[in-house]
């Protein structure tokens, strides 16, 4: 499978933070605090679907929210994929920062 | 009397709906494979802003999200959604035959195209009219069918139907603007022939009809019948209860 890329890592990561509650608004302000820039509604969603097609994530559908205006949310979780992929990324960004200087700190 | 979250008036403070707000929805709803979840975060979004900041931000913000959303849904799903592409070359292929068969067939009013003299300005502009007309209305039903026939993304296959109708009227010489006519005689027969194509120097037709107007008419009456494809799709799936009753706001 290719690599996802940054943002794709990016929204992976934010549903592993609220896995199996995590839904596009959710996803989409973890991703813009992380980021420091704002991340768009239909970013959030064409990514978080594009993820799943790809078996990233799995989701489902909730029941009607009054807050929606009567629609569902769709709650996305990490699928066994999706956590080797984030393990994996996880263990490529230690062994390139791992030997590397704090530069900035005293 | 238990309150079904499907019949929940949407927050006042999410300002009221706009009149570009309720065309962009259906745009949205058209292009998204799961409108609830799209629409949904965008009526939740709204609600957070309104809360924050008041209906004026909040209305601005959906605008704008909804806005920046349809690009990147259209390209979601041409590269995600391999029918989609064939579908929208079916429409056109569809569109340029329908719209074509009709110049040889008894009962379209323009098949007269050899004249025993020049006809007058006045029919040529009639006729014109009547191609232009022809070919709008024959683009509106191909975008509603084939909108019809997609079963997610209704939309997509409209936009690659209307884009391939947009380039064929920038660069080829479209069957819309008559020139004024050439009279040739040979030895078995003499008639008089209007010239068809765009490209003609001394055009007596109106404007109306010459290049780019339909390049831009053209998409738009297909994409007004995808549309109303996607409107009638909604108020049926409205009726039977899957899509929140009254009017839908995000």
């Amino acid at each position: 499978m290719r690599t996802p890329g940054s943002l794709e890592l990016d929204v992976l990561v934010a549903v592993a933070q609220h896995d199996g509650s995590a839904y596009g608004l959710l996803v989409r302000r973890a991703v813009s605090t992380a980021r420091g820039s704002e991340l768009s509604v239909g970013a959030a969603y064409t990514t978080l679907s594009r993820l799943e097609a790809k078996g990233l994530l799995s989701s489902r559908s909730t029941e009607p929210l009054p807050v929606r205006g009567g629609r569902s949310r769709r709650e996305y979780r990490l699928t066994a994929a999706g956590r080797e992929v984030l393990a994996a990324e996880r263990e490529r960004a230690g062994r390139r920062w791992g030997g590397s200087p704090q530069w900035g700190q005293a | 009397m238990s309150a079904d979250p499907r019949d929940a008036a949407v927050p006042t403070t999410a300002g009221r709906v706009g009149g570009i707000d309720r065309p962009l929805e259906l745009v949205l709803a058209g292009l998204a494979q799961d409108e609830d979840e799209l629409l949904g975060d965008l009526a939740e979004g709204r609600a957070e802003v309104a809360s924050a900041q008041g209906g004026r931000a909040a209305r601005h913000w959906w605008r704008r999200q909804a806005l920046r959303a349809v690009p990147r849904l259209v390209w979601h799903d041409l590269t995600h959604l391999p029918t989609t592409v064939l579908l929208g070359l079916g429409g056109f292929v569809l569109w340029a035959w329908v719209a074509s068969a009709a110049y040889t067939a008894q009962w379209f009013p323009v098949v007269r195209q050899i004249y025993p003299v020049v006809p007058p300005t006045s029919r040529i502009i009639q006729d014109t009219a009547l191609v232009g007309v022809w070919n709008l209305l024959v683009a509106a039903v191909v975008g509603a069918t084939i909108a019809a026939l997609a079963r997610r993304a209704r939309l997509a296959p409209v936009a690659v139907a209307a884009a391939l109708m947009a380039l064929i009227s920038s660069g080829h010489a479209f069957y819309i603007v008559y020139g004024p006519g050439t009279c040739t005689s040979t030895v078995d027969e003499y008639g008089c022939s209007l010239e068809l194509g765009a490209w003609s120097k001394d055009v007596v037709v109106p404007v109306l009809w010459q290049l780019p107007t339909m390049m831009v008419l053209l998409p738009l009456a297909t994409g007004l019948g995808g549309l109303a494809a996607v409107a009638w799709s909604r108020r049926r799936a409205r009726a039977s209860g899957r899509l929140p009753a009254g009017p839908a706001q995000a």
